[in-house]
């Protein structure tokens, strides 16, 4: 396991999948803010919003991972993520689950059944009873996420 | 070592060495300047003080050398030379290269200098012989090197340095005998000096501060750390003697105060603006609720207090403007900062190239936001070296050409509504456009066929291009074709544009444009297709109103052009350029936008006004996206992206076809559009009112406490002047009875007549567009001219003269010739009844009496029956224009002598008029002070040579861009 991780995971669900961020990453989750979208953005980005007169890019995990797009409408939940490079961008999710510390027990090294783009991203998974989470790696999915790097 | 003594020692010294280049390079322009030359020594002897208590042993060696040096050259007046302010300003940068390292690492940089102190020393051995003395001393020149290792920078032929105050005729005997040391002196002794001639009192004195010099200088090291109270001490009482010196001078109380702190407190109050743009969005929109509900502010859901809302919000307005501004002011630094260098950049390129080159600065104490200014340094710097370089010939070339042997390099700064300009010219060769344009065909940049379309102005642009310079040789200061594309880059990063003219052989001007500030920028709020964007105000230079319909829209190639003023203006979508979908709509408002070097268009849908936004960075997401310059926050609390026009710019590509179509003049339609007029059109009194722009200088929004009451009228304080206020519904006949708030604004138009200016007060106005005036109606009324149609609309038209003579009856009688006895004819032919109407009454005004015809046909009738004294023609009018009617006159013999002045719209260009013109003047419509001025020349029988009489040509850009900036 990578030695900068910290013990505590913040787990929430994209689509029908349940993920997991490195707590020490995690700076709050806010609920959907009026969004500005910007043309000719990378197809991640959904737009900037306003939190408390910080500007933040919102991106759109399903979009990153080769997810299908969510239901319009559909209520979701924006999480406040720092970038190595001290940058805040917002996630967005579909649900929230918990802050857990990480059993190390259940974990298991990323799978190679994981389509290519989640293998990317991955740092691993904790298998608990039928369910599989996948910790995702923040720095990697950002990567994944800038212009010129979709692929 | 004690840091804060490092750290003030730093400071002080800093300070000290931050004038000590520019005293140099002046000390070199005035040789003679000892008062000068005492203030450089008292520099570096301060550095070298200080230095030696906190141990800093290279500075303090470096110091010394230089110390003698000056200290020598001012105890025999040695004259400088060129040569001798080039060492010394080498030590200079020693010294100021270790401050630097040590401010950085706090502690001495591993740089040997024992190279320069050597040549120190045998400069100063050089100046002492040549001085006074002989051929001993300067012996020694040579053996200076292991002279000054071996003595670690121990004063051994400094007798200045630690002699201060003795006599120069002792301190000459001394340098005689070689007692140049303090050890020297000591080991001389008593006898020793005797010997040389001293008398024995000055003898003991001199020992004396021997041995004190002697005793200071070996516990460098020990006593470090015991000397921090005495230097501190020190400190403290030389800068009461300075204030001592300074006498009952007023010493300006200043604090420093770390630039982090200033940029925090900077990022807050943007933050305020935001908030405070929040509230005011709310407090308004209160407020119309109020005045919907019958004009009372209704007391909301039983909050007693809410009635003061609204001042309480505008008092926060107020207040947070105010401390804007002052913040921005605390980050203000006069351009001298980054200048102070320049003399000695120039001295030293000018001694490296042979050239003589002299600065002239102008305008040093303009102030730049000073994260602008560091943005701005590098960029200046390069200019500055290509304009000693490649701009200014060497001294004979410049004799050859009849230009003074020394070259003149001027730097000016002056502030220009919320920009600065600054420009560096010199009188040098110029830049030849020719070569610009061959060059840039051969390396490809443009092609043979561009090349020569493209006028001398737009090549010359070119050298910002990358890969091009027009250098003949490559010389090591610049000419390598990388640096004006930089300098380019640069200047538009911080937000700015540059620009160059030149005339072969007159030398070359570049100018920079550059916004006063980056943390908080006055933009446009534009929207296309349901999305807002701002356009920062510095890019913008008018607005257009566009219509689908519209006669002026021309594709070539495939591009939009709209037809602007007699160019082809090209126009880009703005939903087009960021993909917002597709939409072959025409209508909208064109944003009239100057960035790298081209101007260009943008149509949106709609302009919602205009904001004070505060700059807020973009994402990585957003890095390889050139046309967003970042973001802010509206009053809505939405996020909104902010243009970047210089990287819009980008996404212009025009073929080669509309390239070549881009500006070109389109003479013939400039005929058909010949009536078109900027007209404002604005509201008062329930009704549409149109006025021409050409009087309007400007729209200003006065709050209602700038009124003042004067007699029976209304006053404005205005730019220094106090002009009268006219109030449109008042001149319409209705009683204002309603009483303004303190704060409201009211709108007002500016209006200005030569030197004149008045205000004309309206309720609101709605566009500025270009439009044909024809009168459909014409007005009872005296204040209005008729109605016409405009946008479908019926809108008076205000008789503009009219309203003048009401503010201020004598508005005209100073251009009125009271010599004049008998009343002159005038036969003015004119199509359009608008002019007739506009001109007719200023002309009978001056006591013309004036015969009216509709065209050129019409006139030959008038004349076929009598004889003006003057005849004053449009020149395009139906049937037989203006020029024809012309011709015509001049073959009449009893006609041919009558003055004939053409009235035209668009200043007429040599191509249609030439040398063989009929015409005794040409004048511009509208410009009705050079019609004055002329009728009063030519009909007092002074006779007038042909002149264009435009005096006005650009003013309607300005008027337009005037409005959008105000």
């Amino acid at each position: 396991m990578d030695k900068r991780m910290s013990r505590d995971l913040f787990s929430c669900r994209v689509n029908r999948q349940w993920i997991g961020f490195n707590i020490r990453h995690v700076v709050e989750v806010v609920p959907p803010q009026p969004r500005t979208t910007m043309p000719l953005a990378p197809p991640a980005v959904l737009g900037l919003i306003n939190l408390r007169g910080k500007v933040i890019t919102e991106l759109d995990i399903r979009c990153i991972a080769g997810l299908p797009p969510g239901d319009k409408g559909a209520p979701y939940h924006i999480v406040i993520i720092q970038s190595e490079s001290g940058e805040d961008v917002g996630l967005v999710v579909d649900e929230v689950g918990e802050v857990a510390e990480m059993n190390v027990e259940q974990y298991e090294k990323t799978p190679d059944s994981l389509p290519a783009l989640w293998r990317q991203i991955s740092d691993g998974v904790l298998k608990k009873d039928d369910e599989v989470l996948v910790i995702v790696n923040v720095e990697d999915l950002l990567a994944l996420s800038l212009p010129g790097k979709e692929e | 070592m004690d840091e804060e003594l490092l750290s003030e020692f730093l400071v002080e010294s800093n300070e000290n060495m931050a004038s000590i280049e520019q005293q140099l390079t002046d000390l070199e322009a005035n040789p003679g300047d000892f008062a000068l030359l005492d203030a450089i020594f008292r520099t570096v002897h301060t550095v070298k003080g200080s230095c030696g208590f906190i141990g800093l042993t290279s500075l303090q060696e470096i110091a010394h050398a230089g110390e003698n040096v000056l200290g020598k050259m001012r105890s025999t007046r040695y004259a400088v030379t060129p040569d001798l302010i080039s060492m010394l300003l080498e030590c200079a940068d020693a010294i100021q290269t270790i401050l630097g390292e040590l401010e950085a690492r706090g502690r001495e940089p591993e740089v040997d200098h024992a190279s320069l102190i050597r040549r120190l020393h045998a400069v100063e051995r050089i100046i002492e012989a040549g001085g006074t003395f002989g051929v001993d001393d300067s012996k020694d020149a040579g053996s200076g090197g292991p002279d000054a290792n071996q003595h670690e920078g121990a004063p051994d032929a400094a007798p200045m340095a630690w002699l201060e105050g003795f006599e120069h005729e002792c301190l000459q005997r001394l340098a005689a005998a070689g007692l140049n040391t303090p050890e020297s002196l000591l080991k001389a002794g008593f006898a020793g000096l005797k010997k040389i001639g001293m008398p024995p009192a000055l003898a003991l004195q001199l020992l004396g501060t021997a041995k004190s010099v002697v005793k200071t200088k070996i516990p460098e090291t020990i006593t470090a750390e015991v000397q921090p109270a005495s230097i501190r001490k020190e400190g403290r009482s030389r800068i009461k003697s300075i204030g001592e010196t300074a006498g009952g001078v007023h010493v300006q109380e200043t604090i420093r105060v770390e630039l982090s702190v200033l940029d925090s407190l900077m990022n807050q109050v943007g933050e305020l603006v935001l908030t405070r743009n929040r509230l005011m969005q709310v407090v308004n929109s209160i407020d119309a609720m109020a005045f919907a509900d019958h004009g009372t502010p209704p007391p909301p859901a039983g909050h007693a207090n809410a009635g003061h809302l609204i001042p309480i919000s505008r008092d926060i307005d107020h207040i947070t403007e105010h401390l804007q501004e002052q913040l921005l002011k605390t980050r203000m630094q006069p351009i001298s900062s980054i200048w102070g260098t320049v003399p000695r950049v120039v001295r030293d390129m000018g001694r490296q190239l042979n050239k003589k080159i002299k600065v002239v600065m102008e305008g040093q104490d303009t102030e730049l936001d000073r994260t602008i200014l560091a943005a701005l340094k590098d960029p200046l710097t390069h200019i500055i070296r290509n304009s000693c370089d490649h701009g200014i010939e060497i001294p004979s070339d410049r004799l050859a050409a009849g230009k003074p042997d020394t070259g003149t390099l001027t730097l000016t700064a002056r502030q220009e509504s919320g920009s600065i300009i600054i420009q560096i010219i010199d009188d040098g060769a110029g830049i030849d456009a020719e070569a610009v344009k061959n060059k840039a065909v051969d390396m490809g940049v443009l092609t043979d066929d561009t090349a020569r379309g493209i006028s001398d102005s737009e090549a010359l642009q070119l050298i910002f291009h990358a890969g091009l310079s027009t250098a003949k040789k490559v010389s090591n200061i610049s000419g390598r074709g990388v640096g004006m594309d930089v300098v380019k880059t640069a200047i538009e990063k911080a937000g700015g544009s540059v620009k160059i003219q030149s005339q072969t052989g007159m030398g070359a001007t570049l100018n920079i444009h550059i916004p006063l500030t980056m943390a908080i920028i006055p933009a446009l709020i534009a929207g296309s297709k349901g999305q807002r964007f701002a356009i920062p105000q510095m890019s913008v230079l008018e607005l257009l109103t566009a219509h689908q319909s519209s006669r002026e829209w021309r594709t070539v190639a495939g591009q939009s052009f709209f037809h602007l003023r007699g160019q082809l203006l090209p126009v880009m979508r703005l939903s087009d350029c960021l993909q917002l979908g597709d939409n072959r709509n025409d209508h909208g408002t064109i944003v009239v936008i100057h960035a790298g070097n081209r101007t260009f268009g943008i149509l949106v849908d709609k302009i919602f006004g205009a904001e004070e936004l505060v700059v807020k960075p973009l994402g990585a997401h957003f890095r390889e996206m050139p046309f967003f310059g970042g973001c802010s926050i509206l009053g809505d609390g939405c996020v909104i992206p902010i243009m970047e026009c210089n990287g819009l710019v980008r996404l212009l590509r025009l073929s080669a076809e509309a390239e070549a179509a881009t500006g070109v003049k389109e003479t013939k339609e400039t005929a058909e559009n010949r009536d078109l007029q900027y007209t404002l059109v604005f509201h008062g009194n329930g009704s549409r009112f149109a006025l021409p722009m050409r009087l309007v200088e400007r729209l200003e929004d006065v709050p209602s406490r700038s009124f003042e009451t004067v007699g029976n009228h209304e006053v404005l304080q205005y730019r220094g002047e106090v002009i009268p206020v006219l109030r449109w519904n008042a001149l319409m006949g209705q009683n204002d009875e309603f009483i303004m708030d303190d704060e409201a604004k009211q709108m007002c138009l500016i209006l200005a007549d030569g030197n004149k200016r008045m205000c004309l007060q309206v309720d609101t106005v709605e566009d500025i567009l270009e439009t044909e005036i024809d009168l459909k109606i014409k007005s009872e009324e005296r204040l209005l001219m008729g109605t016409t149609v405009i946008q479908g609309q019926a809108t008076a038209i205000v008789d503009v003269f009219e309203v003048l003579k009401k503010a201020d009856p004598g508005w005209f009688s100073t251009r009125n010739n009271p010599a004049m006895d008998r009343r002159r004819r005038i036969l003015f032919a004119e199509d359009a009844s608008f002019f007739r109407g506009l001109l007719v009454p200023l002309l009978e005004s001056m006591n013309f009496e004036v015969w009216q015809a509709g065209n050129g046909m019409e006139a030959e009738e008038i004349l076929a029956r009598k004889s003006p004294d003057l005849i004053l023609t449009d020149l395009e009018m139906p049937d037989v224009d203006g020029y024809e009617l012309a011709q015509w006159v001049r073959k009449q013999p009893n006609l041919n002598h009558i003055p004939i002045a053409a009235l035209t719209a668009n200043p007429p260009n040599e191509r249609n008029l030439g040398s063989r013109t009929p015409f005794d003047k040409v004048l511009i419509k509208m410009d009705r002070s050079g019609l004055v001025e002329y009728l009063q020349t030519a009909l007092d029988g002074k006779p007038d040579s042909f002149t264009f009489a435009d005096r006005s040509g650009t003013n309607d850009m300005e008027a337009i861009g005037d409005v959008v900036h105000g």
